[in-house]
């Protein structure tokens, strides 16, 4: 699971990185890629990836602390402040 | 004629808001928890499709059924990168939501000041972050009344005028705040949000339909070709990205939303379906709206100051009978967001500035009575300011000021959820120096390539570094009561066949 974990952050940093390109002139000819325009159809293809890695967080980060707070929960204390 | 059917559907409009606030009201009534957590955060019972449905309205407004349009027409496709950190409100979830979610439960907290006193053990810092908050949310609730008057002043051409729309925006969210707190805030929300995103898809097919469909974006070619290209300005985006990414969990509302969870499934749930919502939705239909109002004929007479009316004069244009209903979606969405922005400020009042004042803690009652008169109060305030010359006029860089502002907050609220190295006075200075590099930059506007909410941000970082580097530490039982409680539940449970601490220590 660590390793899947490190996977997807090291595709989400990827994504993040390849939709900046447009902003410092790189994938950003004015040329048009199935309807779209260059750095649009960048954006909305990393979109698209960065979508799918985020549903992964449920099994990935969530599950583990639902099941971890199941196993231990936690012993609420009230602030008075 | 038109104007007496856009006047009878705001009517039916507002008789539904009352309607779902007198049923959160009810539902509210019948809770036994603590008044202040019921009234504040909802008595930490929200479920996943209202707080999914309330944390996007709350962060789409106005400014997304206007502004972000503008932002379109104006800029091209330079300005999509904002939909990528809109999926980025997904993994803040994780890494921020959660850890506020869990501290909350476990200390009872119902806003931000308290965390902050409650693990800096400082009341100034309390009282900093409080003071910050509130003017960070005041533009941003400011933009939702202008914008949702300007609309309405523009739809009816000027039969419900800017002064009118003011007033009924502003009275709308008093009373369902006063009246029906956060569920009825929550609750209000969503049927809001349903109503403004059905509006949206509705209205992007048809446009799309309209601007050739497949062909739409070689039709704006024709026209502008120079929106199609990203047109550079890489720091101007980095300070939206920081900005409005940061600000969707670090401004006191959206945090209080992160309490007012039921349970970490629902946090879980809710991250999963961010990004259709925010993203998808919120960030990328306006895409469409905005760069084909520049082919002639979608939305006649815009031009770059009239852009942030695109919306009503796409309807004006091709249904006018229908224009009453994005008058309603507009206002929707600019209560939906001040409603919850309201609640938020009043409660800090109450709980960060007056309670903390006092040398006997305010009963939840009292509390409860305090944030109302607080709601009251600011309303009022609200409602002076929008009348007030420069009240109105473009959205965005109003709203830019007060996510700059929020993100003054971050370093701060990052010592506490992750990083254990930040110090009180660290954390005090920074925010200090952060926000009044911001304040003095908005003034004098100097000639640099950084805004004043990015330049901000990077010098608080700088003195909360450096100050913490020679300061002492946070106690160790903050310490424990914290980053070992964040380490034991949700970073050491890598493996689900478990080895993890919090097992072996049982």
């Amino acid at each position: 699971m660590k390793t899947i974990r490190v996977l997807i952050w090291i595709i989400m940093c990827i994504c993040l990185i390849l939709t900046f390109m447009p902003y410092l002139n790189v994938f950003n000819a004015p040329v048009m890629i199935a309807g779209l325009p260059m750095p649009l159809a960048l954006t909305l293809g990393c979109n698209l990836i960065l979508t799918l890695c985020v549903i992964t967080l449920y099994p990935l980060y969530f599950k583990p602390f639902m099941k971890a707070l199941k196993n231990k929960p936690i012993s609420e204390e009230k602030y008075n402040g | 004629m038109g104007n007496v059917i856009t006047i009878s559907i705001l009517a039916v409009f507002i008789g539904v808001f009352i309607f779902i606030s007198f049923l959160s009201k009810r539902n509210a009534e019948k809770s036994t928890n603590d008044a202040a957590e019921d009234f504040v955060i909802g008595g930490r019972s929200m479920g996943t499709v209202v707080l999914l449905l309330s944390m996007g309205a709350t962060y789409f407004s106005t400014w997304t059924l206007l502004g972000s349009f503008g932002a379109y027409y104006r800029e091209g496709v330079w300005f999509i990168g904002f939909a990528v950190w809109t999926i980025f409100h997904a993994v803040f979830i994780w890494l921020f939501g959660a850890r506020i979610w869990l501290a909350g439960k476990r200390f009872g907290f119902i806003t931000p000041g308290q965390m902050v006193e409650h693990y800096y053990e400082s009341k100034r810092l309390r009282t900093l972050v409080a003071v910050i908050g509130i003017f960070a949310l005041v533009p941003v609730m400011l933009i939702q009344v202008s914008g949702g008057a300007l609309a309405l002043d523009t739809m009816t051409d000027g039969a419900v005028p800017y002064v009118v729309g003011v007033v009924i925006t502003s009275v709308m969210v008093g009373v369902i705040v006063l009246w029906a707190g956060f569920k009825g805030t929550a609750w209000t929300d969503t049927f809001m949000g349903v109503f403004f995103a059905t509006i949206l898809i509705c209205t992007a097919i048809y446009v799309c339909n309209l601007a050739g469909g497949f062909n739409m974006f070689a039709n704006v070619a024709a026209y502008k070709p120079e929106l199609l290209v990203n047109n550079g300005k890489p720091m101007k985006m980095v300070e939206i990205w920081l900005g409005l990414g940061f600000g969707a969990w670090v401004l006191p509302h959206m945090w209080q939303k992160f309490y007012s969870a039921a349970s970490p499934e629902v946090l879980g749930k809710v991250a999963v379906m961010t990004p259709f919502w925010n993203s998808w939705m919120m960030a990328i239909i306006p895409l469409v709206i905005g760069t084909a109002a520049v082919i002639p004929g979608i939305a006649p007479g815009v031009s770059k100051e009239t852009s942030d009316t695109i919306l009503p004069l796409v309807f004006a244009e091709h249904a006018p009978i229908l224009g009453a209903f994005v008058v309603a979606g507009i206002l929707a969405a600019a209560i939906s967001t001040i409603n919850s922005q309201l609640l938020s400020s009043a409660s800090i009042v109450a709980e960060d500035v007056v309670n903390s004042l006092r040398s006997e803690p305010l009963s939840s009652t009292q509390s409860t009575k305090v944030t109302r008169i607080v709601v009251a109060s600011l309303t009022t305030l609200i409602l002076v300011l929008a009348l007030a010359p420069g009240g109105a006029g473009l959205l965005v860089p109003i709203a830019a000021l007060g996510f700059g502002l929020g993100l003054q907050l971050v370093p701060s609220a990052l010592g506490m959820l992750h990083f254990r190295f930040v110090t009180e006075k660290g954390a005090f200075f920074g925010l200090i120096g952060g926000a009044g590099l911001m304040v003095l930059m908005a003034i004098f506007k100097p000639d640099i390539p950084l805004g004043p909410g990015f330049a901000g941000f990077i010098f608080n970082i700088l003195i909360t570094l450096c100050v913490s580097r020679f300061t002492s530490s946070v106690s160790a039982k903050s310490l424990e009561n914290y980053h070992d409680m964040f380490d034991e539940y949700m970073r050491n449970n890598t493996s689900s066949d478990k080895k993890s601490s919090l097992v072996t220590t049982k």
